[in-house]
């Protein structure tokens, strides 16, 4: 599951999840919560393969999301559904999403990008918990 | 939130003491009245102000203008001046996102009476003719080396028709920050920004059709061909994808930096690299590109703005009298030169969300406005006003020639939803007698006037403390919004 965080001039999302699968899935459907209102209904017409590796969970986590952005701003494509791959602090995915459509989806914000400021991501008590606020 | 010790100087200035947080090397200098100063203990942004006063080979202060509040590593509305010789850092927190976002400013000959009957035709436009919103792709779609010479060259490289006789007498830097290095800028960076020239965005970008409501300098009112009831056009944009894409390639090669340079910051987003580091100087050459495309970008959407008010007017934009008064950025990195400690030195100003005001006589300011001091434009919210302000001595003694850039944010977006629905925006705005234009309500309600400080109490501040001086204020009239 994620939240949408509030900020004066930003936003942010924190995710929980029982996996490290889950909880990546779950910040890329915020993500895309983020970037259309209604993101109930984009369609997953196309899919996507995402390989990116990092040192650290918390730098992960910001690359994903930075990826899901670039996807977004060169291609238009709204990605928004995933099957995620964890190995260490390699992620492999396939996203699923389709075309922005400005007759059937809603843009919510304009995303410049996705920052360090307060970036973590924990595992406590079986659980995985991160937070990432994105700059608008 | 750990309290910060901070003690009032004089009615606009205050210091946090150098002892306050271990690592600080110099003060920090934060420029508000009391009011602003009381609204600033609910956020981070003065813990911010003393984080940036650990940064290495930092000069003299890390200062904060009165439209201070909290960023990422700095605050917006932060400066700080740092030393190449003295082991000093680029941090390209310390410029933001947006690189080069920024204000222009044309003049018209028309008078509100003039423009009055055709607000609606004139407003729908602007809105047909200047692709704005998120993602919004524009007209102008450059190859790959005519990128490569924007980036390097800035306005003067673009194509015939875009460029007016004096347009970049009276951009900062004449449009160019030389020193641009295309050849360090990422393939994401040119993806990003490719297709983005000339295209408004969203967010709190916008262009405004306004009309000067008060002349405080007639003086230098009259030296920038500003007259009271005279219709004006105001542009807020940036370096779109591309300046965004810039800086989250250089935050990210700069991971790992405090283990690589032996600092010891006490924010990550605080990623510096010395000044003259292979990561320093791609990280300038980079920015510099992004700052030329953000004046490339400004430039288109001036261009299209003079296109669309031949086309309601029926006369060419130079009959009308659109001419630029001027440009600045507000979030940039550059090399002054300045009085510290120990004689005039060169150092590398930062400035998020800030602007540079030179006074009078500085060479840096185009020769017709060197007698009355440098243009500093200051945006409002959509609702109230925005300011034209010259620079003044007392920058270049208390700021690095540095005043604020526009009014601030007081409330989130979500609680702007809250405070009035897009509706009562609406009709706020039209019985203020704005005729407004978004591509989304939403962004309109977000933007609403209450969502900002009121930009007269910031400008007050500067005005008091003598880091510029006011000349002329503006009321909205139209505003185009993402």
């Amino acid at each position: 599951m994620f939240e949408i965080i509030e900020h004066t001039a930003d936003i942010g999302l924190r995710i929980e999840a029982e996996t490290a699968e889950e909880f990546f899935a779950d910040a890329g459907r915020g993500f895309a919560s983020l970037l259309v209102e209604n993101p109930e209904t984009v369609g997953s017409r196309e899919a996507v393969h995402i390989d990116i590796q990092a040192d650290d969970l918390a730098s992960l986590l910001h690359d994903w999301l930075s990826e899901l952005l670039f996807v977004y701003s060169t291609r238009g494509l709204v990605l928004v559904q995933f099957d995620v791959k964890l190995d260490g602090a390699r992620l492999k995915a396939i996203a699923y999403g389709e075309l922005f459509n400005p007759i059937k989806h809603q843009r919510y914000q304009d995303i410049k990008a996705v920052t360090y400021h307060t970036l973590k991501v924990e595992r406590l008590a079986g659980l995985w918990r991160g937070q990432v606020i994105i700059d608008i | 939130m750990a309290h910060i010790p901070i003690e009032k100087l004089s009615e606009t200035t205050w210091r946090i003491p150098r002892d306050a947080r271990p690592g600080m090397l110099v003060d920090g200098i934060v420029f508000a009245d009391e009011k602003i100063m009381a609204a600033l203990a609910k956020d981070e942004a003065l813990e911010q102000v003393a984080n940036v006063a650990c940064l290495p080979g930092i000069r003299k202060a890390s200062l904060a203008m009165p439209d201070i509040h909290w960023g990422y590593g700095f605050c917006i509305g932060g400066v700080c001046a740092t030393d190449p010789a003295e082991g000093g850092v680029v941090s390209p927190g310390g410029v933001g996102y947006d690189i080069n976002c920024g204000v222009r400013l044309l003049r018209t000959d028309l008078a509100h009476g003039d423009v009055k009957p055709h607000m609606t035709a004139l407003m729908e436009t602007l809105f047909a003719t200047i692709p704005a919103g998120v993602g919004q792709g524009g007209r102008y779609h450059f190859s790959d080396a005519e990128m490569r010479r924007i980036l390097e060259n800035g306005p003067r490289a673009l194509p015939g028709g875009a460029l007016g006789e004096h347009d970049l007498e009276v951009t900062e830097s004449g449009g160019c920050i030389e020193g641009a290095d295309a050849s360090v800028v990422s393939e994401r960076a040119f993806a990003r920004g490719r297709g983005q020239c000339g295209t408004l965005g969203a967010g709190n970008h916008f262009l405004e059709v306004q009309v000067v409501d008060q002349v405080i300098n007639p003086a230098a009112a009259e030296a920038l061909g500003l007259y009271k009831g005279q219709v004006c056009v105001m542009i807020h944009s940036g370096s779109r994808g591309f300046g965004h894409q810039v800086c989250e390639d250089a935050l990210h090669e700069l991971r790992g930096f405090q283990e690589r340079f032996g600092y010891k910051l006490p924010d990550l987003q605080l990623a510096c690299a010395p000044i003259n580091s292979p990561e320093g100087e791609r990280y300038l050459g980079s920015m510099r590109a992004a700052a030329n495309f953000a004046w490339c970008n400004r430039q288109l959407l001036m261009a299209q703005a003079r296109e669309a008010f031949e086309k309601v007017f029926g006369q060419s934009w130079s009959r009308l009298g659109l001419e630029m008064i001027y440009d600045v950025a507000h979030n940039i990195a550059k090399f002054e030169r300045h009085k510290v400690e120990g004689g005039e030195r060169e150092l590398l100003v930062h400035r998020k969300g800030a602007t540079r005001a030179f006074p009078a006589g500085h060479p840096e300011i185009p020769e017709i406005y060197r007698e009355i001091g440098q243009p500093v434009l200051i945006p409002g919210d959509m609702g109230r006003a925005s300011w034209v302000l010259i620079g003044s001595q007392g920058a270049m003694e208390q700021s690095f020639g540095t005043t604020c850039h526009g009014a601030g944010r007081a409330l989130s977006r979500h609680a702007a939803m809250k405070h009035a629905n897009s509706s009562e925006v609406l009709r706020d705005l039209v019985e203020r007698g704005i005729v407004a234009r978004s591509h989304t309500r939403k962004g309109l309600c977000e933007e609403q006037p209450a969502a900002y400080k009121d930009v007269d109490d910031v400008v007050n501040v500067v005005h008091e403390a003598n880091l510029s001086r006011k000349v002329a204020r503006m009321r909205p009239i139209g505003v185009i919004k993402g």
